[in-house]
């Protein structure tokens, strides 16, 4: 066996199982998905078809057209505000925190979180919210309610704060990398020139930190996107998300077709903000090492 | 002259125990071009960045033309730096880099276009203007930190180890110009650099540092001709020390032993008594081989002694000649080539030869430092 033959055969077989695996489990139910949504329903089943009855049933009826709308809302609230949260933080830890062990121990505690089942951190905030849960329990102790509310409960509002908390520590990782990229010098730099804070912020952190901004967005928007746990925990009936529905036409509803479509629709709309979200990244790439 | 600037018994410690700069004093005249020498961990770098604002001392104050600035943040002082590595915006084009400061200052658009044209058209990178910094070479990149420096028409601009990033080549060069740039604009130029080269070829003045404090301030031709501890010698040029013992001495000169040799030193005013250890320093291209054949003018009263040739190095312009004195370190004498020619050949190795110094250029150093 020559060399190079035998070099071949060694990458084969070191890329094959991922790549078959790849194959197995990601592109096959794939397709399989994408055929379905052209089948016909027949209740109790469904028979081979191409048609696109599934695709206009969720652009013209109002349930599955508004719930797709509602997610990308949530989804959409719930990147703003875990930047509103994060970017501060990561801030905080990169140019305030001056101790490097304080720091690597303040953005442990911020990652570890995600080590911890995220049922239990949903189920977290169902006991903070709910009416016999912390926050009723002390406004009412307080004297601010006379009785507990569950106003705070099953609603978009305890959705996107419960899908905040979980996936904060995706948007705070990008960004506090970006930050940390960042060369002291050019903030010194910028006060040399006399810019203050503010205004060297404004000029030259944001706009060197966007590529993490850009990326932890799209990391807390496709996620959230995709969520059925949180919805079924702590989402009422105005807080069903598109993931929820398509698991019902997979079960109670009997509607795979109707199911493979809704997918479909999702997965375009997903590769369509990553891609567009990958190119934005690209063009304000800066190399700043 | 009225000092542009004045450091008071400044002093900076970094975590509670290493002291970077210890109780320096430093009057700085108006328009000098002054440079800050020393190794790294010198404390010259932390001085320069005082006087910017990055850092503020534990101890002491800083004066910016008579006003305390001690306490003022960098963006309140009117001085500038050119940092080591340039510290360019790298998502801005060279012209905003370089207009970077002056539309907060306060000055018109039409105004700030105009100066950074002139700016840029000093530094020869007008048609950079458009250019993001990630495309120059650092050679550029210098120029326009240059620029960009000089935008708010500081009264003091700092310049941090700006050419240490420079090939030797371009080095030099702008070594030259920013020489030529310190006489033309008239403005006071701070420079802090490791490369004594550097110090010599552009100061007025040269600080040499070590350990946080001031060993010695003067200008490059007193520092070289009359370092005022052996620290100095070595770290500016390269010197022969040699331990040596006071025979006898009057008002102005001294004469001194070592290896059975004794040498008549000139006196600069040191206290020194009979039989006192001194050192004395030799730079290599003041010492000469004496061939006794007049061709070194009146060599009467110059000292001489006789040496072994143990080691030759070309050096290009010079040769080195490495000499075995009775067994004391290694004596170096450099011979310029064309002498060197001149006597057709330069002495081989292990050779005997006749080494003489003018009295005049021996430093005689009395205590440790």
């Amino acid at each position: 066996m020559t060399p190079r033959k035998r070099r071949r055969l060694i990458a084969i077989a070191v890329f094959s199982p991922p790549l078959l695996w790849t194959l197995l489990f990601m592109i096959v139910p794939y397709a399989i998905m994408f055929t379905y949504s052209f089948y016909t329903r027949q209740y109790p089943t469904f028979v081979p078809d191409f048609q696109f009855g599934n695709y206009a049933t969720i652009f013209m009826k109002e349930q599955y057209f508004q719930v797709i709308l509602r997610t990308l809302k949530i989804a959409t609230l719930v990147g703003f505000l875990s930047l509103m949260f994060a970017y501060p933080l990561a801030f905080f830890l990169v140019f305030k925190v001056e101790s490097q062990k304080v720091r690597t121990i303040l953005y442990t505690a911020v990652i570890a979180p995600l080590w911890v089942s995220y049922l239990l951190r949903a189920y977290t905030w169902k006991t903070i919210l709910g009416s016999e849960g912390v926050l009723n329990s002390f406004l009412v102790w307080v004297g601010i309610l006379d009785q507990p509310t569950d106003l705070f409960l099953y609603n978009q509002f305890s959705m996107v704060v419960t899908l905040t908390y979980i996936f904060i520590p995706f948007t705070v990782m990008p960004i506090y990398t970006a930050l940390e990229k960042i060369p002291r010098n050019l903030v010194e730099a910028s006060q040399d020139l006399g810019l203050g804070p503010v205004r060297t912020f404004i000029k030259v952190i944001f706009p060197l930190s966007l590529p993490g901004v850009l990326a932890g967005m799209t990391f807390t928007f496709c996620l959230t996107a995709g969520d059925f746990i949180a919805p079924f925990l702590v989402g009422g009936p105005d807080g069903s998300m598109v993931a929820s529905v398509i698991q019902s036409q997979f079960g109670s509803s009997l509607n795979w077709p109707l199911g493979s479509a809704l997918s479909m629709v999702m997965l375009a709309i997903i590769l369509t903000i990553i891609s567009i979200s990958d190119r934005l990244e690209r063009a304000g790439h800066i190399d700043l090492d | 002259m009225k000092n542009i600037v004045e450091l008071r018994g400044i002093s900076k410690t970094y975590a509670q125990t290493i002291k970077a700069v210890d109780d320096l004093s430093l009057d700085i005249a108006t328009g000098e071009f002054i440079t800050l020498l020393g190794p790294s961990g010198c404390g010259k770098t932390t001085t320069l960045r005082m006087i910017a604002g990055f850092e503020y001392p534990d101890k002491g104050s800083i004066l910016l033309e008579g006003n305390d600035v001690t306490e003022l943040p960098p963006y309140r002082r009117l001085v500038n730096t050119v940092f080591q590595d340039y510290a360019l915006f790298p998502h801005m084009t060279v012209a905003q880099n370089v207009s970077y400061g002056l539309r907060v200052s306060g000055i018109g658009k039409a105004e700030a276009d105009e100066r950074v044209s002139k700016l840029l058209d000093m530094v020869g990178l007008l048609e950079k203007a458009d250019t993001m910094p990630g495309q120059l070479s650092g050679g550029q990149r210098q120029r326009i930190a240059l620029a960009r420096g000089l935008s708010l028409e500081p009264r003091v601009l700092l310049l941090d180890e700006p050419m240490s990033a420079l090939d030797v080549k371009l080095r030099e060069q702008m070594q030259v110009e920013l020489k030529h740039l310190h006489e033309k604009l008239g403005i006071t130029f701070i420079l802090v650099t490791h490369d004594q080269q550097e110090a010599l070829v552009m100061s007025d003045r040269i600080v040499v540092m070590n350990e946080g404090r001031i060993m010695q301030i003067g200008t490059p031709t007193g520092l070289y001709d009359h370092p005022a501890t052996p620290y100095v010698a070595n770290f500016i040029g390269t010197s022969n020390m040699i331990d040596a013992v006071v025979e006898e001495f009057d008002a102005t000169m001294a004469s001194v032993s070592f290896a059975g040799n004794r040498l008549r030193v000139k006196l600069n005013g040191q206290k020194i008594r009979t039989g006192q250890k001194v050192q004395v320093s030799v730079r290599p291209e003041k010492a000469y081989l004496d061939y006794d054949d007049g061709t070194q003018g009146d060599t009467s009263a110059h000292n001489n002694f006789t040496a072994r040739v143990t080691e030759r190095f070309f050096y290009g312009n010079t040769l080195r000649l490495e000499l075995d004195v009775e067994g004391e370190p290694p004596f170096l004498v450099d011979m310029p080539l064309s002498l060197a020619l001149h006597n057709t050949q330069a002495p081989e190795q292990g050779s005997i030869v006749k080494v003489g110094v003018n009295p005049e250029n021996i430093n005689l150093f009395t205590g440790e430092d």
